[in-house]
């Protein structure tokens, strides 16, 4: 009699703890009014990146040399540059090339960070130290100059910058993987597991993989931030994405000899950067304080 | 001794495991023998750091990845599991031997739904479907009294209570009818209520499905209701082992019967609880003699150098004391052995000479 009344209790709080669970999280993420704001302005680049050709006014590598800096007009909104291209038409570009360069710099940072993570955290041993020692070694580095040597030494283009970016911001990930896994693998809930007969590789996918994904996905958030800052960094200085196809950093580089007679060649740009940074990192830290269970 | 082995599901002979460290191998566990007959319950008891999980992790091959068994066999339908590697012992764990942890709390994967814990490990060792396993899942939550277990599988381990968790653990232990569960400490961590109906509930289910059972905990009340027969340990050694009822009504080792006394009695009014005074000694720096010495209230000379022999006192009632060994009489008069270790003890200037 006494179990069907524990049980009886429990069934009537247990109907909906996952839809309240994920509301409770969704709530907690629109209290955060800047994280909202931010998600909007990341939602209007993604769109933008996607229909460049449909909303950009000009072909962004169209010159007219009859409009040659320009300022910022009806026909032209952030004015022209140095040979005459509609500078608004090569931001909305430029946006591509600067999410793509912070995804795909993640992505190549995340599928080696994860794996060597979860090894290193798991198997401990020689090759835990192994592995850290390389990252040490990686994480000595000033990360721009790092992503410099390595795109100086793989060749300039974008492809190239984004897999230098990627290398550089892998320890990081490296780092945090092995730390949750740590943290994760002395939990009964893994000796539990191991005990019911599960081998090393299931153990480390299937339970202690899911625990460490929360901070990965933070992590993941900013580093995106921080790639594509890289990206333009290369960019202006030449090692990044190549001419004519329009890139930021490139932009704000080729801006910088007009700044006094033209600005709006070099702050435009500027501008987007600034603001895409700073978006996806409130973005990045409202994802934090909605997974955070300790924060209200 | 064989007629023995041949009828035990589990026969643990002689265990010793040692853990490497950078300069030697610390032993931890000193030549551990007990064997558990088909359906039979064995309770081992001793305090905290006696070796009692360490034990039940050599017979499941769990280990840490510093701790080694030196030496001893342990005989699991025939097949010695230390000399398994860890493909074959994967096999045989959740499958053949099963085990349940002491923390209901933190023992279920919290991102992972209940069903699908249960159902991992039915279908990792039998070749099921999906949809045999859930129903197979279904049916070991109903039997460890689980209310509407179609609906629970659907949860997450928070939404369950300690008790519950505890019986989900149960259930995932028991899933592929294991025929030896270890339960370390199970009732710990729940309130004695919760801890009653778990007992219970491990005991009907023992009979239904015919397994053995080693029991690892530090509450007497526990192996009073629960065990057959009773290993008790003490810094990494058998100090006794007998029959439940046996021991209970005739403690011997100094060491079971101050555990026993210990225990708060309702009838009895006393203005302190006797206890055993010291803590478990350091591995490092065991007692040469017997290991019990240095706290036992008995103790004489000779205890403290040499090392006493397992006794059968009685029928299957094995104690390794001194004072039920032939030579006490000896020990008692002359404070120790014989010439040889009269000269070993005055080298260690225990006795005047």
């Amino acid at each position: 009699m006494e179990l069907i009344k524990v049980g009886g209790i429990q069934k009537e709080k247990a109907i909906s703890p996952r839809k309240t669970m994920f509301k409770t999280m969704m709530k907690r993420f629109f209290q955060n009014k800047l994280a909202v704001v931010a998600g909007i302005f990341i939602v209007i680049l993604i769109f933008m990146a996607l229909f460049a050709p449909v909303i950009a006014p000009h072909d962004p590598s169209e010159q007219d040399y009859s409009k040659i800096l320009k300022a910022p007009s009806a026909e032209h909104w952030f004015g022209t540059d140095e040979i005459g291209r509609d500078i608004f038409s090569r931001v909305i570009f430029g946006a591509r090339v600067s999410l793509q360069a912070g995804l795909i710099s993640v992505g190549i940072a995340l599928s080696i960070g994860i794996p060597v993570g979860l090894i290193s955290g798991f198997y401990r041993g020689a090759v835990d130290e192994i592995i850290m020692r390389i990252t040490d070694a990686l994480l000595s580095f000033p990360s721009l100059v790092l992503a410099l040597a390595l795109a100086a030494v793989l060749g300039a283009g974008l492809e190239n910058a984004m897999m230098a970016i990627g290398i550089v911001l892998t320890p990081n990930f490296i780092r945090l993987i092995r730390a949750e896994v740590l943290a994760h693998r002395e939990r009964e809930y893994v000796e539990a597991a191991k005990a019911s007969g599960l081998r090393d590789w299931r153990v480390i996918l299937i339970h202690i993989f899911p625990n460490t994904l929360a901070p990965i996905m933070v992590q993941a958030t900013l580093a995106i931030a921080s790639a594509i800052i890289s990206e333009a960094s290369l960019s202006y200085l030449g090692l990044g994405t190549q001419p004519p196809t329009p890139s930021w950093g490139a932009m704000l580089s080729a801006g910088q000899g007009y700044l006094s007679d033209a600005p709006w060649i070099a702050i435009c740009p500027g501008i987007f950067i600034f603001l895409t940074v700073i978006s996806i990192n409130l973005f990045g830290d409202g994802v934090r304080d909605m997974l955070d269970p300790k924060l209200k | 001794m064989n007629e023995v082995s041949e009828k035990s599901n589990l026969d643990v002979k002689n265990l010793h495991v040692g853990f490497q460290t950078k300069k030697s191998v610390i032993k931890i566990l000193n030549g551990i023998d007990f064997s558990v007959k088909k359906g039979e319950t064995l309770c081992i008891v001793g305090e905290s750091g006696c070796g009692k999980s360490l034990t039940s992790l050599s017979i499941m091959g769990l280990l840490p990845k510093t701790g080694n068994i030196t030496a001893g066999e342990i005989l699991f339908d025939g097949k010695d599991l230390a000399k398994l590697n860890q493909k074959q012992l994967s096999s045989i764990r959740g499958n053949e031997i099963s085990m349940i942890f002491q923390e209901p709390m933190t023992s279920l994967n919290p991102v992972h739904r209940i069903g699908k814990q249960i159902t991992e490990s039915i279908r990792l060792h039998q070749k099921v479907r999906k949809k045999e396993a859930e129903e197979r899942a279904i049916e070991m939550l109903r039997l460890v009294g689980i209310p509407s277990p179609e609906k629970r599988i659907h949860q997450y381990p928070h939404e369950l209570s300690g008790g519950m968790r505890q019986r989900v653990m149960i259930a995932m232990a028991l899933s592929c009818k294991p025929k030896l569960l270890i339960a370390d400490e199970p009732t710990t961590a729940l309130d004695v209520t919760i801890q009653a109906q778990i007992l219970e509930l491990i005991n009907k289910l023992k009979q239904e499905m015919e397994m053995s059972i080693v029991m690892i905990t530090h509450d007497l009340g526990v192996v009073s209701e629960i065990a057959d027969s009773v290993l008790v340990m003490y810094a990494g050694e058998v100090v006794e082992y007998s029959d439940v009822k046996s021991l209970f009504r005739n403690p011997q080792h100094p060491y079971t019967k101050g555990l026993i006394e210990s225990i708060p009695k309702m009838d009895v009014e006393m203005a302190e609880l006797p206890v055993i005074k010291g803590s478990v000694p350091d591995p490092m720096e065991m007692p040469t003699g017997c290991r019990f010495s240095t706290r036992c209230p008995y103790a004489q000379a000779a205890c403290f150098y040499e090392v006493p022999p397992m006794e059968e006192s009685e029928d299957s009632h094995q104690v390794r004391c001194w004072m039920y060994s032939e030579r006490w009489e000896t020990i008692e008069r002359e404070g120790i052995l014989d010439d040889c270790s009269r000269e070993t003890a005055a080298s260690r200037e225990l006795i005047g000479g």
